[in-house]
């Protein structure tokens, strides 16, 4: 196969005078961390490398303006300077992972928790139509509700409407003194555990359980004082002890050492193959006993990391026969009302297991959104939901 | 790689397409409501349907004007299916149609076209599931913001945006308007609570958007619903994510000598890294009248006051607490109180709800404006607002959700003095300092029929195609809440996006007040 022609424009309007000449179909890319998250190669790649830089970042107002080119790494060191960040731990930072990219994944990681991922934090984009419109949608200031919200519309699109190609976002503040504390708990005590937790006022940022093998729950908490994160931490294992769970603080350095490895599964390695399941959080037993047991009969080597308040899953599988595995789980999620898709796609995993698995509701409307937003069907056909 | 000739030619279409109701309105109205009247005679019962007028007028206004339209006819939906029979009678006669819950819309959103339907969702009103170990509501459209919080709180839990309507706003029209409320500092809008909305489409059919999980594959149809003021469907049914109740709340009245000083003591406190639940502005004005009518004494002569709340774990509260007073005080604070039980917190908070009360005692007529500044730029713009209300020669007091540096001036004026063109003008002159400060038309009361000829001066004509052009993925009829949100020729009085002078075109061109 050969390689695909990659174009590269310096500015907003030679993205859209591309997005309106050309005549292939085309995939956007940022850093290209992704890249084996979709089957297939690409004949054309739009890059938004050039595209980078922060436009503005006001820090008495608490808001960053960035290109969707610029590395969440750099955007994170800028504003650092100031005690703020973009409230979003997503895995593949260090291999450059852009917001744009982000952005149209809608990824994040553990600490979605307590801060949403870039759909809750974005406050308007730059968007450029599949056909070269450039539209501005929501704004720069924290609370705005004028005109429709097409910037969450294009979160999680994919590329497959165009692309996003300035964005603004609120940002927090750091909370410096933070603690990690780990509990021993198997699946089905996770959910009498989190409830005792919010009995008991504790309000972790981060809140994963990791499994099969040593079923643990890995909380942080965050806060802008000393005294508030000690309370806080001591109140999470008084909750575990009242339900007969045991709970360690973790030092600092085997803390750091517990949320890598938590990365490690969201990002995979090359060759992995991960995927996403989503249920109500309640099914968290269900959901790993089936996973589990869906792997063990097809050999295959899994990892299971759940955001366990939210009911979002990510399972890293290798070896065996993955596809077999996730027809598996696709069919008891179908009866759980949840849904999995594939993320990294190992070479293991071939064209016939889907990445979305069946339409999703309201897909009539996507269908037609889609043709408003990119009419000539330029922009990843037929790589999304349903075949859009 | 070679530019390649143009694949189709950019031409521009106009904003808003020539819809079915124009024609509807030259083929004459009263035969079509007739055949959807008698089409829905057939499928409700008899009670369901108002025509009297003078019943229907109080469906001809919403909280925006006190101005009725002349409705063609209310349609009282108990159900999903009524509200699909109706959509698809209107379809059928190319009757235009718009939802309503409790009509406290603020921006004329739920105002109906002349001789349109009202379908009104405010009988529906079961909450349907409750689900606290999935944090989740499910619950029919005409149920109130505070009856979704009542519904949890006994395990523990609430719906955290607060509108200060939330004890007769439906649910339904917190979604249309994405409602915000004090606590939206902290914990966000409507949008950022809805896992997902059942709605019957423009075309009639049901959809759901979302879902009642945290994210659905797909493009986030919710999160374009959301906040659509009632133009892309009609919502029947909400989940909704509710959160554990903080364990501890405290709550501060805090004076300052001016609105710049207040101003500064906000961004202070954001600069500082605190994230209050809310921090809230009233000027004195405003202050002294709210405490007039409700008898909560103010701590000192004060020029301006903050109400700042905390809330989360006791340490951090606090914590925090501590650090806003020294930031305050630094800033020149006069007296600060600390509410010390529920009482005392509910009398301050007191002072702040009844503010819209509290204005018609300062003047016969009053206009609510809402815009958005950068909160660093707060002090700055209010100091404006004042130059532009001397300048106008009306007063205005101001209400600030000052943590979001969501502003609402208040424009006091006489109508029977002839004072509504100056008023309505200032508004408009205060909306475009928003804008020219990086600023928002709107920050929660939305766009509605009030601002849609305002879209322009914040968004570019090509914004506001491809905002129409997902209206009409949604909606390809465009009888779904006409003239709403997005100018129109008939609206504004000619093509939008050509603006220049927008305050001389709007003079006259919006009904108001």
């Amino acid at each position: 196969m050969t390689a695909p022609a990659v174009l590269t424009p310096d500015d907003i309007a030679g993205m859209a005078d591309t997005l309106r000449e050309i005549r292939s179909p085309l995939v956007v890319r940022g850093a290209g961390t992704k890249d084996d998250w979709s089957l297939g190669e690409p004949e054309v790649v739009l890059s938004t490398k050039r595209l980078v830089g922060v436009v503005l970042h006001d820090p008495a107002d608490g808001v960053i303006v960035v290109r969707a080119g610029t590395s969440l790494a750099n955007t994170q060191k800028v504003l650092a300077r100031h005690g703020q960040w973009l409230a979003i731990d997503p895995p593949l930072v260090g291999d450059g992972a852009t917001i744009g990219g982000i952005f149209s994944a809608n990824d994040a990681g553990p600490r979605r928790l307590a801060y949403g991922t870039l759909r809750d934090m974005v406050l308007g984009v730059t968007l450029i139509t599949g056909d070269g419109f450039i539209a501005k949608t929501g704004g720069r200031v924290i609370k705005n509700v004028a005109g429709f919200d097409l910037a969450r519309l294009y979160c999680g699109a994919f590329g497959t409407l165009g692309l996003v190609a300035e964005l603004a976002f609120r940002v927090q503040p750091i909370r410096p003194n933070r603690r990690t504390i780990r509990v021993r708990c198997p699946a089905t005590r996770v959910g009498p555990f989190l409830r005792a937790m919010r009995v008991a006022g504790v309000e972790p940022s981060a809140a994963d359980w990791f499994g099969p093998s040593d079923a643990t729950m890995v909380l942080r908490i965050e806060q802008r004082t000393e005294r508030a994160a000690t309370a806080q931490a001591k109140s999470a294992c008084e909750a575990a002890l009242s339900e007969g769970l045991g709970a360690e603080v973790l030092n600092e350095s085997d803390g750091r050492e517990v949320w890598q490895h938590g990365e490690s599964i969201l990002a995979g390695s090359p060759g992995d193959t991960t995927i996403r399941i989503v249920s109500r959080p309640s099914d968290l037993p269900q959901v790993a006993h089936g996973i589990f047991a869906a792997c063990t009969e097809n050999d295959t080597d899994v990892t299971l990391v759940s955001h366990a308040v939210l009911g979002v899953h990510t399972a890293r599988l290798r070896g065996g026969r993955p596809g077999d595995a996730i027809a598996v789980v696709r069919a008891q999620m179908a009866l759980l009302g949840g849904y999995v898709t594939t993320r990294r796609r190992g070479p293991d995993l071939g064209p016939e297991v889907p990445r979305w698995g069946e339409p999703p509701p309201g897909f009539a409307i996507m269908r037609r959104v889609k043709h408003e937003l990119d009419p000539r069907g330029r922009c990843a056909p037929g790589t999304f939901v349903g075949g859009i | 790689m070679a530019r390649q000739p143009l694949g189709l030619p950019r031409t521009s279409p106009p904003v808003v397409s020539p819809r079915c109701w124009d024609t509807w309105q030259s083929l004459g109205m009263s035969s079509a409501l007739e055949g959807v009247r008698r089409r829905l005679a057939d499928l409700l019962e008899p009670e369901q349907l108002i025509s009297d007028e003078l019943e229907m007028e109080a469906y001809g206004r919403d909280g925006f004007s006190k101005n009725s339209v002349a409705v063609g006819l209310v349609v009282l939906a108990r159900q999903r299916e009524d509200v699909t029979a109706t959509v698809l009678a209107c379809l059928e006669a190319g009757v235009p149609y718009v939802a309503r819950g409790a009509g406290t819309g603020v921006s004329g959103g739920a105002r109906p076209l002349p001789g349109a339907v009202v379908i009104s969702v405010d009988g529906m009103t079961n909450v349907n599931e409750v689900a606290p170990a999935n944090l989740l509501v499910d619950a029919e459209p005409g149920v109130t913001n505070a009856a979704i919080t009542e519904a949890v709180a006994r395990d523990h839990l609430y719906y955290a945006p607060d509108p200060s309507s939330k004890s007769v706003c439906t649910i339904g029209g917190n979604v249309a308007e994405n409602a915000g409320g004090a606590h939206c500092l902290k914990y966000g809008f409507t949008t950022h609570h809805v896992l997902g909305v059942e709605v019957v489409t423009p075309e009639g059919g049901t959809e759901v958007l979302g879902g009642d999980l945290v994210e659905v594959p797909g493009y986030d149809l919710r999160g374009v619903f959301v906040g659509s003021e009632g133009t892309l469907g009609i919502a029947t049914r909400v989940w909704l994510r509710v959160l554990p109740c903080p364990s501890t709340v405290r709550t501060a009245l805090i004076d300052f000598r001016s609105l710049e000083a207040a101003g500064t003591a906000v961004a202070n406190i954001i600069a500082a890294g605190i994230v209050p639940a809310c921090i809230e502005m009233m000027d004195e004005v405003i202050l002294r009248a709210a405490s007039e009518i409700t008898g909560v004494l103010l701590p000192t002569q004060a020029a301006a006051a903050l109400i700042v709340e905390c809330d989360g774990p006791a340490e951090a509260v606090e914590d925090d607490m501590s650090a806003v007073i020294e930031i305050c005080r630094s800033d020149g604070a006069g007296s600060i109180h600390i509410a010390a039980d529920l009482a005392d917190r509910e009398r301050i908070w007191r002072l702040r709800t009844s503010a819209f009360d509290a204005v018609t005692t300062l003047a016969p007529d009053c206009m609510v404006q809402d815009g958005v500044v950068p909160r660093a730029s707060l002090g700055a713009v209010l100091t404006s607002v004042g130059d532009l209300a001397s300048a106008a020669g009306l007063r205005v007091t101001n209400v600030v959700h000052a943590g979001d540096g969501n502003l609402h001036p208040l424009v006091l004026f006489d109508e029977s003095a002839g004072q509504a063109d100056a008023a309505t003008e200032l508004a408009t002159a205060i909306s475009a300092l928003c804008v020219s400060r990086g600023g928002s038309i709107t920050g929660e009361h939305g766009v509605g029929s009030d601002k849609a000829c305002l879209m322009p001066i914040m968004f570019s004509e090509d914004s506001l195609i491809v905002m129409d052009r997902v209206r009409r993925a949604f909606d390809p009829t465009g009888l779904c809440n006409p003239e709403k949100v997005l100018p129109t020729p008939r609206l504004c009085g000619e093509p939008p996006g050509r603006y220049r002078r927008h305050t001389a075109e709007l003079k006259g061109a919006v009904q108001r007040w």
